[in-house]
């Protein structure tokens, strides 16, 4: 009831906590921002719905941002339900960003492709797009798509993005390491740990963590709400906090009570 | 004949595909790129016949359940059945079958339907998270210690209210997260490599035969 309480008070009554932008943040929105027309976009193979409370906000401020620069192609590609979640990022940025997407248009400057087969369909895309599918999400011919012009394999991408709540390896070994594609991942909190020694390395030349990223990406680039929830944030990780304080009060308390009595009864 | 069909052409098929995949990675021979290649595609088309495969397989499995009208069991299992055809009939609309009604109904169902009860399975984690927290962060010895002053150090320096209440706090974190974290995590990930390498190594030779039904 308190937790519920914690996070829920600051949606009624925001407290407006400043965000500081993160390293992680700072390069994606530095190399998005460094698109030059002509340029080719991946959105890979990221999550579909499950993590959208968490990963959504960002997903959306990041695709809003690469939509927003002229002559730059975005090309999103995904397994299962995921076209369905890049459907839905569309849908949001027409609704709250941009009416018109920018000016863009759907098979001229974006587009939803589809695979299968984990890795091996993520292996086949990037080493002959054509070899591994023919047709688009919505089985428009690849060749019909003007998006798709000059866009033969991997390395016709310039730069590549995902979203992801656990295994990152395939993209690394299937984008980076055998098409040379600069990557950026949006990640879970947990999982973004892991994916450090990746960004100090420069194989992963951004990391994003969790919702305070999504935040602070939504600052730098379109409102959304993520910065709302920043609120709810802070006071559930205070909460958790004063709770292992107080954990290890009680532990001690009653090591000290156990003690002192055993002595007496000594 | 029975083996040869079941272990032995199967592990045969194994070590012939991984040996030219791993030629297509360290040589530039035309020929075993284009073998690569083509097992690449392959892989994508079997990749999509595995989902009508576990599709099958689900329905097989809930369609017994709910025949066997068991009262813990079956009401879930139709409820499944339900939503899993209700879902494809629907999905129907993606190939222009049923007009904007059913395509509708499909986004309604993915977005209104899924979205949140995914969303609702993430949230609930939250206060599992919590009450993990109070039971697990108790400093019993020295490294319970340093779990403990690591894990406040990093849980108040990743939100915005860490910097609020004492700047240093986001420096500490980072920190944490790009010297001692990222050390064990690369250590982590070396050792995950190996162990990776080792298991492919196995099922490339055939030694690791649990893949194969019905196997020692």
């Amino acid at each position: 009831m308190i937790y519920i309480l914690v996070l829920g008070i600051p949606f009624i009554r925001p407290i407006g906590i400043p965000l500081q932008i993160s390293e992680g943040t700072r390069d994606m929105y530095n190399a998005l921002e460094a698109l030059k027309p002509g340029d080719v976009v991946l959105y890979a193979w990221t999550i579909d719905l499950s993590a959208w409370s968490e990963l959504g906000p960002g997903m959306v401020a990041i695709a809003a941002h690469i939509l927003s620069k002229p002559d730059v192609k975005l090309i999103m590609v995904g397994e299962l339900a995921t076209p369905l979640c890049y459907e839905r990022i569309i849908d949001t940025i027409r609704n709250t960003i941009s009416k018109d997407l920018f000016g863009k248009e759907y098979g001229k400057d974006y587009c939803i492709l589809m695979t299968a087969g984990g890795e091996s369909g993520m292996k086949a895309f990037m080493t002959d797009i054509r070899g591994a599918i023919s047709y688009d999400f919505y089985l428009n011919s690849l060749d019909d798509l003007p998006v798709m012009e000059g866009v033969r394999d991997g390395k016709d991408f310039t730069i590549a993005f995902t979203a992801i709540t656990s295994a990152y390896q395939p993209h690394i070994r299937q984008i980076v390491d055998l098409c040379n594609v600069p990557l950026g991942a949006l990640m879970m909190g947990a999982v973004a740990f892991g994916a450090m020694p990746y960004y100090k390395a420069g194989v992963l030349f951004s990391v994003m963590a969790g919702l305070g990223s999504c935040a602070e990406y939504e600052l730098l680039t379109y409102k959304g709400p993520a910065i709302t929830r920043m609120d709810s944030l802070s006071l559930s990780a205070v909460m958790v906090v004063i709770l292992m304080i107080a954990a290890n009060i009680k532990f001690y308390s009653t090591k000290v009570s156990v003690k002192v009595e055993s002595d007496k009864d000594g | 004949m029975s083996s040869l069909i079941r272990r032995q052409i199967p592990i045969a098929i194994v070590a012939m595909l991984s040996t030219i995949l791993i030629l297509e990675y360290f040589t530039t021979i035309e020929s075993i790129d284009s073998m690569g290649k083509l097992s690449a595609e392959w892989a994508v088309v079997i990749g999509s016949f595995v989902m009508g495969l576990g599709s099958v397989g689900l329905v097989r499995r809930h369609g017994k359940i709910v025949m066997s009208m068991n009262k813990t069991d079956s009401p879930y299992s139709l409820l499944l059945l339900v939503f899993f055809f209700a879902t494809t009939i629907m999905g129907f609309s993606l190939f222009g079958i049923g007009g904007p009604v059913l395509n509708n109904a499909y986004k309604s169902m993915y977005n209104d339907i899924f979205m949140v009860m995914s969303t609702v399975t993430w949230g609930l984690a939250g206060f599992f998270m919590v009450s993990g927290a109070y039971r697990a962060f108790v400093a019993r010895n020295k490294q319970g210690l340093v779990l403990v002053v690591a894990g406040l150090f990093t849980l108040i320096g990743l939100v915005p209210i860490g910097a609020a209440i004492w700047p240093p706090f986001v420096a500490i974190q980072e920190w944490i997260k790009n010297v001692p974290g990222s050390a064990a995590s690369a250590g982590i990930s070396l050792g995950a490599a190996l162990g990776g390498l080792s298991f492919a190594l196995r099922l490339i030779l055939g030694i690791e035969r649990t893949w194969l039904r019905g196997s020692e």
